[in-house]
């Protein structure tokens, strides 16, 4: 059971969760110049790392907003949650 | 005008029956105006175009209401909010609040017919609640005003806080209605909370 931080809300438990997956990964402007490849790595290429992670959380029970957990894929270890604008 | 098709609340209004000692007792509150209201927080104007029909500022801290006579508003998120209105003004609320955000990046929408409130209250409301719930409910850290929307019994639900008897006001969507009372009659069973279900309502 991990403890997610949501930044309006406080902290709560995992079930009222969805994960969204890695964070940081911006929509290309102009989708149309690019290639296959390009297009595929924007689509389904992850860095799946081990350790600090950063990463996208909806608190779908609570307040239904997205923001970004700093989880160590590792240890589960929560290292802190912002909002998007918040976020660097 | 009286409405050709009578309404029917999801629970029928359930009453519980006294118990002895008063251990707690579980009512629906049916029939209240809920309107979901989004807007941008950071639009001035709209905020008090709000305030001045509903008589109060909508809560900017999370997981809190205001209240007033016949109107709660509690915090839903940064965005958005429920009202619910005891009034039973039908759609007053509701078109005032309407023509006054025209032109403005909001939205009013009555959920009325889509969810319900259920109200428990008693000395073991919080005992009956902690059968399903994560949160910590006691008044020290959920006093009267608090609200949160969570999970109980794994079903979406929206806790206020009313009062420290303690009360506690369960708003939950229609269809999970049934399943909810059912629940908190089976986790209430061992507390002395005796109702009757919807089926013997």
């Amino acid at each position: 059971m991990l403890l997610i931080p949501c930044p309006w809300c406080g902290p709560r438990e995992d079930d009222e969760f969805t994960f969204g997956g890695e964070a940081d990964i911006p929509r290309p402007t102009d989708p149309d110049a690019l290639t296959d490849e390009e297009w595929a790595d924007y689509l389904f290429m992850r860095d799946n790392r081990r350790g600090r992670h950063r990463e996208q959380w909806c608190h779908t029970a609570g307040c239904r907003r997205w923001f970004i957990v700093e989880r160590d894929t590792a240890t589960n270890q929560i290292l802190g949650a912002s909002t998007y604008d918040a976020s660097p | 005008m009286s409405s050709p098709i009578p309404r029917r609340s999801p629970l029928g209004a359930i009453h519980s029956a006294e118990t002895s000692p008063p251990a707690g007792r579980l009512i629906e509150r049916p029939f209240l105006t809920h309107l979901n209201l989004r807007l941008d927080p950071h639009d001035a104007e709209a905020l008090t175009a709000v305030r001045q029909i509903v008589g109060v500022q909508l809560p900017r801290t999370p997981n809190t209401t205001t209240v007033t006579d016949d109107l709660t508003v509690a915090w839903l998120g940064p965005d958005e909010w429920l009202l619910l209105d005891e009034s039973h003004q039908s759609d007053a609320l509701l078109v005032d609040l309407q023509a006054a955000l025209t032109g403005h990046f909001a939205s009013v929408v009555d959920t009325s017919a889509g969810q319900t409130v259920i109200r428990l209250s008693g000395p073991s409301t919080l005992d009956v609640l902690a059968r399903g719930c994560a949160l910590d409910l006691h008044p020290s850290v959920f006093p009267p005003g608090a609200c949160a929307q969570t999970l109980l019994a794994r079903a979406q639900a929206l806790l206020i806080a009313v009062d420290d008897a303690p009360t506690i006001d369960i708003t939950v969507r229609r269809s999970f209605a049934p399943y909810v009372a059912a629940w908190l009659e089976d986790s209430g069973r061992d507390f002395g909370f005796r109702f009757p279900t919807s089926d013997t309502a």
